[in-house]
């Protein structure tokens, strides 16, 4: 549709390439998959692709009653595939490189929607951003410290 | 061509255009805490205060990006799929660490909450802190909490987790990829994950995965934490 169709692509990629650029001449590789510059169709294929994993996971999310999206098990699923070679990772390259170089953009209409709470937020803001501050910042180090003790052990 | 389309392109537009300055900015100056999705929230709020656009109408095509971002979540399969050896390795590990995140995640954030005299349905909202909005929002409909709360509390946190995470892990020492990956993805779900990307793709995997097991762990931990809290007299 928006972000990788090709009626609107002067939209939604054009302004990234310069931040790409960026990205590169920082020595840094924006995304684990970028891909070569690819067709547009083979944009639009990979979209498809995705999108018929995510309505395929939502429906196992849904029928198996899983404490999960449908998108996380899309995920699982789509790796499942690739490992087991049920379909090569070219199909999906361009358009998954794509959409994981500029997910932070899809978070900002949902962040967006903060302006639906200014009364609960004025009310109650302190506990709500303290608690999610030292949650935050408790996870990471828990989490991080952790992992990394319990991997150096094998 | 009706206004309502014409609308939602401005607001689809707007909002590419503000992020990729936010995102100009955030590498020029990099400071972390200038993380582009917080700026570019900031900024569109600021925008459709100034113009008296409600969000409802803005959301008409804001939704056209949203919606992006479930294939995004299932692309981070091409990530996991390339670095299944590494995640393999740490798999026993990330069980572990995952759940100690989880009971800590759930604690720390009805804890603090509590202690600052929020009230119980606000601790109940806060208790799915740390997983991906739509799996939060599930929570905390079953846990008696105020589900739109969940999910500000979620971005919020995701997008501090993001801004201030890779540097505080490695102020604390953590040099595994891996770990760093999954602590993004477990403390800042799908924002800390879009960072996770950015950092690599060892990163993107431990975060991808670590993101959907948060949300298993934290569903089932929330009922009994809570009953603990409860017992304990810290929260009802």
């Amino acid at each position: 549709m928006t972000a990788d169709g090709p009626p609107d692509r002067g939209d939604a990629s054009d302004p990234s390439a310069p931040a790409v650029a960026a990205l590169e001449a920082e020595g840094m590789e924006p995304a684990g998959v970028r891909p070569p510059r690819a067709a547009w169709w083979r944009h639009a294929a990979g979209a498809a692709v995705l999108l018929a994993f995510l309505l395929a996971g939502d429906a196992v999310a849904t029928f198996g009653r899983l404490p999960l999206p449908g998108s996380i098990v899309g995920m699982l699923l789509l790796a499942a595939a690739l490992h087991f070679r049920w379909m090569p990772v070219a199909w999906v390259e361009p358009a998954a490189g794509l959409l994981l170089r500029h997910m932070g953009l899809l978070f900002v209409p949902p962040g967006v929607g903060l302006m639906l709470q200014y009364d609960l937020l004025r009310r109650e803001w302190l506990p709500v951003v303290a608690a999610g501050a030292a949650s935050t910042v408790a996870v990471l180090l828990v989490v991080g410290l952790l992992q990394q003790r319990l991997e150096a052990r094998g | 061509m009706d206004s309502g389309v014409l609308g939602a392109m401005l607001a689809v537009g707007g909002t590419v255009l503000v992020f990729d300055l936010a995102r100009r900015l955030h590498r020029r100056l990099g400071w972390a805490l200038l993380h582009p999705v917080l700026v570019g929230i900031v900024a569109v709020i600021a925008a459709l205060e100034a113009l008296g656009v409600r969000y409802e109408a803005y959301d008409r095509g804001g939704r056209w990006l949203s919606f992006w971002l479930g294939p995004a979540v299932v692309a981070l399969g091409v990530p996991l799929f390339r670095q299944m050896d590494q995640v393999r390795r740490g798999a026993r590990a990330l069980g572990v660490s995952l759940l100690a995140g989880g009971a800590v995640g759930i604690v720390s954030s009805c804890g603090v909450a509590a202690l600052l005299g929020a009230s119980p349905e606000v601790v109940r909202s806060l208790a799915p802190r740390s997983v991906t909005t739509p799996i939060a929002i599930e929570i905390a409909r079953r846990a008696g909490g105020i589900p739109s709360l969940s999910a500000v509390v979620v971005i919020l946190s995701g997008v501090l987790g993001a801004a201030v995470g890779p540097a505080l892990l490695r102020a604390a020492g953590v040099r595994s990829r891996t770990a760093l990956g999954i602590a993004l993805g477990a403390a800042a779900h799908g924002v800390g994950t879009a960072r996770a990307v950015e950092e690599g793709e060892v990163e993107a995997a431990g975060a991808g995965i670590a993101i959907g097991l948060m949300g298993v762990v934290t569903a089932v931990l929330t009922p009994l934490v809570l009953a603990l809290l409860a017992w304990l007299g810290v929260a009802v």
